[in-house]
């Protein structure tokens, strides 16, 4: 059975077809988790990123016009997501309204239940976490997602050569940082 | 490591085309480079492990149903909001229409700098300056005058400055109460405005 394309999944979801959207959702809700799971550095907030996704997208498909990829749009939602999430924590954290609390309940609750596994994506975290965030994002999209620069420029509409740059330093930190722990 | 920074430059395609030439062929005959290179080129890919991680199947198999319940809620959310919102619309309308005609008399009394607002608290008895208290009508002129209550108000009558104060310092509670707490409204604009200005300053 040949399996819909993108274009094809949006179309008759914007048709009415319900399934259509499940299918969407299946293909991606993955990507975007992890997407904002490594440039948050938790569980519990990338869990609330990726409904917010979610819902986005149940919204606003209506609005994509398909002169992008459709995988770009929905990097495109995460990352801004993400990005304007940090940016609003460390606002709380400055004027002292974040609540310490939640850290020990975030740190609590996890999906990967393996305890190696989750040691390694902790540690990961930690990694990804002490890197700017502007780093932080072409480094995940290049390491993790496979994107190449074009793509990466498309979603955060930056010139290549800055991304470059970005990448460099991200990659100058992280190696440095797992050289420190060896 | 010596070459370290050469490689990342490679890695991160910041090389020319020429400089990449010369690169490649040195990774082809030195061994310390091409040591090195395969190293950090182990290392990066140690860090994709992870995402091969398979987390709680569960969790995967119930985000789309949860973030549907949420649609359906805020969609219902909107539309109990929408009912009293068109009720209080239609019967803001329907005041509006009914007093149309003394409205066109109040137009003309909210022309402040024609009144002699001294005289008209003297003139009016404490029921009266209490209904145009009600009507915002002084408030509206408190702030007209920004705030100087001595050219109208006898201070030493107690009931007439309470009823002023009282009104203007209502206005004054809510206007403080939403400059001081804007934190549990902010929108992701505002956050990004105040970010910018904390790194502007070099304070974050």
């Amino acid at each position: 059975m040949p399996v819909d394309t993108d274009f094809e999944l949006v179309k008759k979801f914007l048709a009415g077809d319900q399934t259509a959207f499940n299918k969407i959702a299946a293909k991606y809700q993955k990507k975007i988790y992890w997407h904002a799971r490594r440039m948050i550095g938790n569980h519990i907030d990338a869990d609330e990123i990726t409904q917010e996704v979610l819902i986005v997208l149940y919204n606003k498909l209506d609005t994509f016009n398909f002169q992008s990829k459709l995988f770009t749009w929905i990097y495109k939602i995460t990352s801004t997501r993400s990005l304007n999430y940090i940016k609003r924590k460390k606002v709380k954290r400055f004027l002292f309204l974040d609540d310490e609390n939640v850290k020990e309940i975030q740190s609590n609750s996890d999906i990967i239940q393996n305890l190696e596994s989750k040691e390694k994506i902790e540690k990961l975290d930690k990694i990804l976490q002490k890197i700017p965030e502007k780093q932080r994002e072409v480094f995940i999209m290049r390491q993790f997602n496979e994107l190449n620069y074009s793509e990466i420029a498309e979603i955060t509409n930056k010139s290549t050569g800055a991304l470059k740059a970005n990448y460099f330093h991200a990659l100058k930190k992280v190696t440095e940082m797992m050289e420190n722990e060896e | 490591m010596k070459n370290k920074n050469e490689i990342l430059k490679y890695l991160s395609d910041l090389m020319s085309e020429s400089e990449k030439e010369i690169f490649e062929r040195r990774l082809a005959t030195d061994t310390e480079l091409r040591s090195e290179f395969d190293l950090l080129k182990l290392k990066l890919s140690s860090l994709k492990e992870t995402a091969e991680i398979e987390p709680d199947s569960s969790y995967f198999n119930n985000l789309l149903p949860r973030s549907l319940e949420k649609i359906d809620a805020r969609s219902k959310k909107r539309s109990n909001y929408l009912i009293p919102a068109f009720s209080f619309g239609i019967t803001i309308l329907l005041i509006f229409l009914l007093n149309l005609p003394s409205l066109d008399e109040k137009s003309s009394q909210n022309n402040f700098g024609d009144i002699d607002f001294a005289q008209l608290i003297e003139e009016s008895d404490s029921e009266e300056l209490l209904s145009l208290f009600e009507s915002n009508f002084i408030n509206d002129y408190v702030f007209y005058r920004s705030g100087s209550y001595t050219e109208f108000i006898d201070l030493e009558n107690e009931d007439e400055f309470y009823l002023l104060s009282e009104g203007s310092l209502e206005n004054f509670y809510y206007e403080a109460e939403a400059e001081y707490n804007p934190f549990s409204t902010i929108t992701d604009e505002e956050a990004e405005i105040i970010y910018e200005e904390l790194i502007n300053k070099k304070i974050l």
